[in-house]
């Protein structure tokens, strides 16, 4: 009785820490996983290896997750602009100073969570249909527009605070993905 | 044969080895991979700690003869292929650490970077 | 596009599924017995033989010894790997940690003085492990995580780079040195004063602790390095 619940959640935190999508949460469940199969290797009288993986897999290799994970807490931006031919140094550095540099400030500074940014000149639908972004800044003409989810945390605080994060640009557009269709948008 | 029979130590055992395998496959993040790689690894030391065991085995420590040792050769080998596998997950990491902070890389995606990005 | 990818992700699915339910089918129906020859040797009289009262610490020490020597091998490869990948671009003198005043403000309170009260017996437990391998589960893989473990949570409070980080890498492969010389003088050249149980257990005891200080700073290089020169 002991072995097959054991056993069970031995399956179930190992299916947790694979699927779940939250790195943190992942890596609590594997040192959780580590810790009930060095009890299964205690059940399976073999007190030597239950103690290595103690020692290993729940305190060592769950420290080191957690700092490799510190220092690269990815938060993911795209920035779309369809009218540029090329990107290169100098359009970037004309929209780093309005919008980019203190989106980032913000995210990291505030969020703790550190932000990826890609620029493309992709059209947004296709953007938006191949890769998964978090957040996604559309700059089209003279309007800029940003898109993001309802349920990520990190975009509220950003609508929340966007007045003072970006004060150059007057007239920005928060779209929810999940709440408009696409073609509503144009 | 009580569906729960089947739950043993090797079948569990084979069971870790796929999942971990599946999350290899289809995860992008690259941390997720070396973890999925460490779930592969417990699979296999538990399919091999439960391969010869017997029920009432006592570990195979002083000269107790009342009850059956456990075999302590699949303990002795595991032993070492857990100090092994620290060193697997902490030089994964460190190349994953290495990439990110040299490329800005941080998931097996096929898509970005593809047309005019400059990052 | 996101056609294609779906069917690349049921395909792997389908993938994971047959090669469990395959690798099971053969296992459920193997029913072929075989003799367990090297577990009634290995059990049969340890004590006598090699002195363990531990037959795992009998067979990792003396009777499969290679074993520990290609995994020490194996450990030290590691360790080289990962102080090789965090010099790929830079110079080490460079990436010096700086030293900062030290901040009790970003630290908890409480992990400090839980710290303060776990941290000997940590060490203790460590040390316990590693002298008491040949007599109790345990030995020097266990102790020397259990040691590193110890400095890892020193790291937690006192998070500054005041290591000599040079002194422990060549410590490793002094030791490591010592764990090859150590086994082919006692165990295959059989250089030993007497074929008692006493020095059988003088050579389990040193070995184990080879072999835990080796783990030990093989581990703390690994944490160290990663901790300060990377991602800086």
């Amino acid at each position: 009785m002991f072995e097959t619940f054991v056993l069970l959640t031995l399956l179930v935190l190992a299916c947790v820490a694979v699927f779940s999508d939250n790195l943190r949460r992942s890596i609590i469940f594997l040192g959780a996983f580590s810790l009930t199969i060095a009890l299964a290797y205690l059940h399976y009288s073999a007190p030597d290896v239950a103690l290595a993986e103690a020692a290993i897999g729940v305190g060592l290799s769950t420290i080191m997750y957690l700092v490799a994970l510190k220092k690269v807490s990815v938060y993911d931006i795209c920035y779309v602009n369809e009218d540029v031919e090329v990107f290169d140094d100098r359009q970037i550095n004309e929209i780093m100073n309005s919008i980019v540099r203190p989106l980032e400030l913000f995210v990291e500074r505030t969020e703790e969570i550190e932000p990826q940014l890609a620029y493309t000149n992709r059209s947004l639908e296709a953007v938006m249909r191949e890769d998964d972004h978090d957040c996604m800044i559309h700059r089209k003409g003279n309007l800029t527009y940003i898109y993001g989810d309802t349920t990520d945390q990190v975009f509220q605080d950003i609508v929340a605070n966007l007045n003072e994060i970006i004060t150059d640009i007057e007239d920005i557009r928060v779209i929810y993905r999940d709440e408009v269709t696409l073609d509503g948008t144009d | 044969m009580k569906p729960l029979d089947f739950i043993t130590g090797e079948i569990v055992g084979i069971l870790l080895f796929f999942i971990g395998l599946y999350g290899l496959m289809t995860k992008k993040t690259i941390v997720k991979t070396i973890m999925s790689m460490s779930i592969m690894e417990s699979g296999i030391f538990l399919f091999y700690i439960t391969i010869n065991f017997t029920e009432g085995a006592v570990p195979p420590i002083g000269q107790a003869q009342e009850a059956a040792f456990v075999d302590p050769v699949p303990s002795a080998l595991m032993i070492t292929a857990i100090v092994i596998g620290i060193g697997v997950t902490a030089i994964g990491l460190t190349m994953f650490m290495h990439y990110k902070q040299k490329h800005g890389i941080t998931h097996w995606s096929r898509n970005r970077n593809q047309t005019g990005s400059g990052h | 596009m996101a056609q294609t990818s779906r069917i690349f992700h049921a395909v792997r699915i389908l993938f994971a599924v047959l090669g469990a339910a395959v690798v099971l089918f053969l296992f459920l129906n193997h029913s072929e017995q075989l003799d367990t020859p090297l577990m009634d040797y290995f059990t049969d009289d340890f004590l006598g033989q090699t002195g363990a009262q531990n037959s795992v610490a009998a067979i990792y020490l003396n009777y499969r010894v290679f074993d520990t020597l290609f995994e020490a091998l194996m450990l030290m490869v590691s360790v080289m790997e990962v102080i090789n990948v965090s010099w790929a671009n830079k110079h080490a003198e460079q990436y010096r940690f700086e030293k900062d005043d030290f901040n009790r403000k970003n630290n908890s309170e409480i992990v400090i003085r839980m710290v303060g009260i776990i941290y000997p017996f940590v060490l203790l437990i460590g040390l316990y492990i590693i002298i008491n391998g040949h007599v109790s589960p345990g030995g020097g893989f266990q102790g020397g995580a259990v040691l590193a473990t110890a400095l890892i949570t020193r790291y937690l409070v006192y998070p500054n780079f005041d290591l000599d980080l040079h002194v422990l890498e060549k410590l490793e492969k002094f030791l490591f040195l010592s764990i090859v010389m150590t086994p082919v003088l006692y165990v295959f050249m059989q250089l030993q004063p007497a074929d008692t149980t006493l020095t059988n257990q003088i050579y389990l005891v040193a070995m184990n602790s080879l072999i835990g200080m080796k783990v030990f700073s093989g581990l703390s290089i690994i944490f160290y390095r990663f901790v300060f020169y990377e991602g800086r």
